[in-house]
Formats: structure tokens, sequence, C-alpha cells
């Protein structure tokens, strides 16, 4: 099999779209002491083709309103946006019904894409990924209490070599990078590891 | 006039078997488990891995960064768990980069 092998260059910062996969790194001790802060939040929605015009509210039948089409999320065991998926589904009461209906994407631009391309009747991305694609709409919003707390945390990746890396990571944090990510719908978290509250 | 040998036929074959099963599909959940890819130039500035729904936003972070720093970041957008385990493998001195 024609293959051209290498060894690439580790990351120097990672930024994570849940707790969980940044959890998995600092307990093999692969991100730098004190680097570590959750950077920004998001929020979890519902959303449809631009043509389309579904009336979501409560008890909304999802399943149904689906019919023959599917509903594209991101991968549900192992995405970010597929765990909070599954959450508010199940906290909702409707995973069951809808489950057959998912049709699960690597990650969930490509999630978005097939909603934007008509080949998803719905789909449960974030409300920054909503924002970005002119060809889909806001259907509904999951309420926040349907799911963990969608929080992106960032830190210094332990390897990291380049001396460049620290500056970089600060500048996330800057007021002009914080304007940059509310402009897109992302909301800020508070730094501390620990504190998930917004800020 | 090239003539067609059933040898070079049957070679014309096998290498488009190898290259459809060696081009990347997107869009699949089973394809999560392949490392990301870093692009070239990647040793002129700091590589930040970042989840994919980051993209839009991100981007416009590093260009602002570019536009007073002169320095280039590059992105290397996926799904948080193919991130975190191809850090970790590499992390580990096991990384394979496959392209």
């Amino acid at each position: 099999m024609p293959k051209q092998i290498e060894q690439g260059a580790p990351a120097d910062i990672f930024i994570s779209a849940d707790l969980q996969w940044m959890d998995y790194l600092d307990k093999a001790k692969l991100i730098r002491a004190g680097t570590r802060r959750n950077l920004l939040g998001n929020q979890l929605v519902l959303i449809e083709p631009s043509d389309a015009d579904s009336k979501v509210a409560q008890g909304f039948d999802l399943a149904g309103a689906a019919g023959d089409g599917k509903i594209a999320v991101c991968a549900i065991d192992s995405c970010p946006g597929g765990i909070y998926a599954k959450e508010a589904l199940e906290k909702l009461g409707v995973f069951e019904t809808v489950e057959p209906k998912l049709a699960q994407a690597d990650n969930i631009r490509n999630a978005l894409t097939f909603v934007a391309r008509g080949e998803a009747r719905f789909g449960i991305v974030y409300k920054t990924d909503a924002n970005a694609e002119p060809k889909v709409k806001l259907a509904g919003t999951f309420p926040a209490s349907s799911h963990s707390p969608i929080v992106y945390p960032v830190a210094h990746v332990a390897a990291s070599k380049n001396p460049d890396a620290a500056s970089f990571l600060a500048y996330l944090s800057s007021q002009t990078a914080t304007k940059i990510f509310t402009g897109q719908g992302f909301e800020r978290r508070c730094h501390a590891a620990q504190d998930l509250r917004f800020c | 006039m090239i003539t067609a040998t059933r040898r070079g036929l049957a070679a014309l074959m096998f290498s488009l078997v190898i290259a459809a099963v060696a081009l990347p599909r997107p869009g699949f959940a089973g394809d999560a488990a392949a490392p990301p890819a870093v692009p070239a130039g990647a040793d002129t500035g700091p590589v930040v891995f970042a989840a994919a729904s980051m993209k839009t936003a991100l981007d416009a972070v590093a260009a602002a960064w570019k536009a007073t720093s002169g320095k280039t970041v590059s992105i290397v957008y996926a799904s948080s768990a193919v991130l975190a385990k191809a850090n970790r493998a590499r992390g580990a001195g096991r990384y394979i980069h496959i392209r």
C-alpha cells in the first residue's frame, strides 16, 4: 500500500470542545502544569435548512417532524457535540425515538454540512455553527439544563517547543480575540479550570 | 499506439483500489480514529489543535495575531476526540502520520 510515513511535530496548543478530552490529556500529564484554563462557552441548537419552517415549542415531536429524513449530529459516543446532543435528547425524554434517525458525522462541521446540503432534515450543532452557515437556520435552542455545560478549555501542550506558543495562548484571551469569539456567538468562560461560570 | 496489456490493466486496477482506500473519506464517524494532518510549514509558528466548531472564529483570531506579531499559526481542526488521541500518541512518541 503506497503510504508516506513521517513523524509529525506535536501540537503546541490544544483547544477542546469539552472538558473530557482535556482531562484525558491532563491525566496523561501531556499538558503543561498551570496553563489549562476555560476559554469559551457555547449553546446547543437544533437547525434546519434555511428554506424550512418548523414551529418548535415545548413538547415538539422531533422524530415525527423529521419524518423519513435524518437528524445530523456529531458522533454521539466520542465527539463533544454529539455527547451533548445525546445528553439533551435523553434529558428531554426523546432519545429512544430520535436515535434511529440520527446521522452521525465525524465532526460537528460535517454534521452542519449535511443540513446545509439538504441531506438531513435537522441537525444538532452549536449556535456558533448555525451562525456561520447561511444555508441553515435556527429551529430551537436546547435548554442549558438539558446537557453538561459546554466549555472549551485550552492548554499549552507539554511537549511543545515552539517559542511563540505561550504568546499565542495569551492572545486567545486578549480583548481582540474575545471580540472575535463573542462576535461569532461564543460566550466567555471564567478562566479557572474548576470554574464553569460565564464571565 | 498504446497497447493495453493484461498485466498493465491489472496494475491500473490495483492502483485505483489502493487510491480509493488511501484517500480520505470525509464525513463518516468511523474515520474519527485517523490522525489529523499537520499542515505544511507548521514549523514556522505554533501548531494549534482545535475543535472543529472553532474554525471560523479561530481562523480570524489567528489572522489578527499574524497582523500584529508577523507570525503564522498553523491550525488543525478535527473532533476533540481525534485531536486528544493524536496528541497522546505523539506525546508517547508513538505517533505516525500517514499521508
